[in-house]
């Protein structure tokens, strides 16, 4: 397997927008990183594009890729269509690396959008419920902020984490999100204004969530020539790792720390040499449960991290400093790849108002998606080098 | 099998013995009494009376139901009786399915036919049979009804549906348990009932079996929300179910009065009626609900 690089990289500005189709959304980061990127669009030799709910919300069940890529004029080539829940971009950057890696391709698009506003929030609410086990918990009713609250339930009651603590991680990512001109809000929020939002499921309040959007991420990976012919900073595909669900016994490791271990081993590097880290905050206490699954710090000890303000900008390992998905947003399929977006611009000092000095070196991304027999069905870890 | 809440769940061999090829009425007859909950071994055709009184001990069946097509009934049956007579095993019963004279039954009856199902017999009837035959402490039970009718009968009868495929065994919807399956090779238990053990990769030890009526509550939500066609507020936990059973995740009911939700504490089973399908059986789900102080208790 060769080293692969990640060239240019975009996303729309998450949002909500009714009138935007999926190919409006596909279309402006496609063409931001073939211009970036300085190569021959004809060279474009593979396409994977993520996706998660279009055919319950729009009716484009089928070939969606394809009628994406449709007015960007990226035709002929094999277009494969991957769905993997909310972690759908991210399993289309990692399929990317492989096509490169592999020797088979020497540049790859990963292209990721979800249209989640329609007329009908209902219809919405539903199609994310389908990304669990429809015969078994889907018959249940399940509600992901319920899933997350249950996990925090188990977790405040065996380590005593406290609201305040999970409060914190939504004022710091509204504060990282103010600076970031993708996100879905750029409005700061107050400790207090967190905590008296609406209650959704007990103790997680409208502010802890993250809220529907439409966007759409690409990034194109090819090989180290084309990334030095770039001219911009070369950043490297450490380790790309990918990871299902598994009947996890009560005092085994979660999904997340399994993947994750897989990924520090594949790229030689360890937790504390992160420098970077971009994390499925769906809801914000599990940005903390994350630090503890990722290897930032010892189980139970992440409420004192966001205490301490290490996971702030100018702390010593900034935490979704783009916003996260609850300030950015978080349209399913595009999430993956606009996470991997916010590392490469970090690494090449590109993030602009929410730069992190000195420009960091090592970035991590996180990305989870669906839920089945009580664990994240599916979890993606990349490591990204300079 | 003692404890409460545990059930036996029948095992019934279904057998070809002889040069008899016709499988097809074998393999529905399994098939429906598998759908109806229990445990079923086919033997495949051609096989000898001897290999199947064997199997029959092997797997320790509660029944041996033989189908025959071709008429040689009464020959199969006197053969299978000594087999079963020379291993020691005259104590389990046989019954007969298939083509079967009705001038024959008084002949086979004497050789300990328990029952006879011929044409046009329906699953059920063989259901019935058999679990009364399985628990026959509970042919004579008064039925478990509040409005004192005895129900017995259109209970044993009804049509029902779990809401969560694979999820419940009993006699019908009144009466129903949690079904798991259980790998004897690597110990693990899951819910709700499955094919294979998905640690040891591996379909020959694992087995159905019936799961505890209670456990602790892990964690739990009582969200303000709720999805489409849900009420709020919206109820929801994770059960580690008793006798080392399996965490499993449940609607929450019954919180509201009484001692309410607490990590840790007891929860019951409650069988819940959700309506009916389009054959107009009942769809019946499970829930759990916090118990009062007794940790065995189910019913109140």
């Amino acid at each position: 397997m060769r080293e692969t690089y990640i060239l240019g990289v975009s996303m729309t500005r998450f949002g909500k927008f009714l009138e935007k189709s999926l190919k409006d959304l596909a279309y402006e980061p496609v063409w931001n990183v073939i211009r970036e990127s300085n190569i021959d669009p004809h060279d474009i030799d593979i396409a994977f594009v993520g996706n998660a709910y279009a055919g319950l919300i729009t009716g484009q069940e089928s070939i969606r890729g394809q009628v994406m890529l449709r007015e960007a004029g990226i035709t002929r080539i094999p277009i494969i269509n991957v769905e993997n829940a909310c972690t759908s971009g991210s399993t289309a950057f990692y399929l990317a690396h492989l096509a490169v890696a592999s020797g088979q391709s020497e540049l790859a698009l990963a292209l990721g959008v979800e249209k989640l506003f329609c007329d009908d929030t209902g219809k919405s609410l539903k199609a994310l419920g389908t990304s669990s086990d429809m015969d078994i918990e889907g018959r249940m009713g399940i509600l992901f902020a319920g899933i997350y609250s249950m996990r925090v339930r188990a977790h405040m009651e065996r380590y005593g984490l406290t609201r305040e603590q999970f409060a914190k991680v939504a004022v710091k990512n509204h504060d990282h999100g103010a600076l970031n001109p993708h996100a879905q809000y750029r409005n700061r929020v107050t400790l207090e204004e967190v905590l008296n939002s609406r209650m959704i499921a007990d103790p997680i309040t409208l502010l802890m969530t993250c809220p529907m959007g439409d966007g759409g991420a690409a990034v194109l990976i090819g090989t180290k020539e084309m990334a030095l012919r770039m001219g911009k900073r070369p950043v490297r595909v450490g380790s790309t790792v990918l990871g299902s669900f598994g009947f996890t016994r009560k005092e085994e490791p979660s999904i997340a720390a399994r993947v994750s271990i897989k990924a520090y081993q594949e790229a030689g590097v360890f937790p504390r040499d992160i420098q970077v880290a971009e994390v499925h905050d769906a809801v914000s206490p599990v940005e903390l449960f994350l630090y503890e699954e990722l290897g930032f710090c010892r189980p139970g000890e992440s409420g004192r991290m966001i205490d301490e303000g290490v996971t702030w900008l100018g702390g010593k390992l900034p935490v979704n400093t783009s916003g996260g998905l609850t300030a950015k947003g978080h349209p399913a399929g595009a999430t993956g790849l606009a996470q991997v977006a916010e590392i490469v611009w970090q690494i090449r000092g590109e993030a602009g108002e929410r730069q992190i000095n000195p420009i960091p070196n090592i970035g991590l991304v996180e990305n989870g998606g669906g839920n089945v027999a009580g664990e994240t069905a599916v979890v993606a870890v990349h490591i990204l080098i300079a | 099998m003692g404890m409460r809440g545990s059930v036996r769940i029948p095992r019934v061999l279904v057998a070809k013995i002889g040069l008899d090829g016709h499988n097809r009425g074998a393999q529905v007859v399994g098939h429906g009494l598998r759908d109806a909950g229990m445990e079923v071994i086919y033997t495949g055709i051609r096989q000898t009376p001897r290999a199947v009184a064997k199997t029959a001990i092997e797997e320790d069946v509660d029944v041996i139901g033989v189908s025959s097509m071709v008429g040689a009934h009464l020959a199969i049956m006197k053969k299978l009786k000594k087999e079963l007579e020379a291993l020691n095993a005259s104590d389990i019963p046989v019954i007969l399915g298939g083509i079967i004279p009705e001038e024959d039954y008084g002949e086979l009856r004497a050789l300990g036919v328990g029952a006879i199902f011929p044409p046009g017999a329906e699953i059920k009837e063989m259901v019935q049979y058999i679990n009364e035959m399985v628990y026959p402490e509970r042919r004579f039970s008064p039925p478990p009804s509040k409005t004192g009718l005895r129900a017995v009968e259109r209970v044993e009868t009804e049509a029902w549906v779990p809401e969560v495929p694979e999820s419940l065994t009993g006699r019908g919807p009144e009466e129903l348990h949690l079904l798991g399956s259980r790998c004897d090779q690597c110990g693990q238990v899951y819910f709700p009932s499955r094919r294979n053990c998905p640690s040891c990769l591996d379909d020959h030890s694992i087995r159905q079996v019936p799961l505890s009526d209670h456990g602790t509550l892990q964690t739990f939500v009582v969200a303000s929300v709720a999805p489409p066609n849900y009420s709020v507020p919206h109820a929801q936990g994770y059960i580690d179910l008793a006798d080392d059973g399996p965490r499993i995740f449940s609607l929450l009911t019954d919180y509201e009065d009484g001692p309410g939700l607490k990590i840790g504490c007891k929860m019951g089973l409650k069988i819940v009626r959700l309506g009916r399908d389009k054959e107009n059986r009942v769809i019946v789900g499970y829930r759990f609900r916090p118990l009062k102080d007794e940790p065995s208790g189910g019913k109140d």
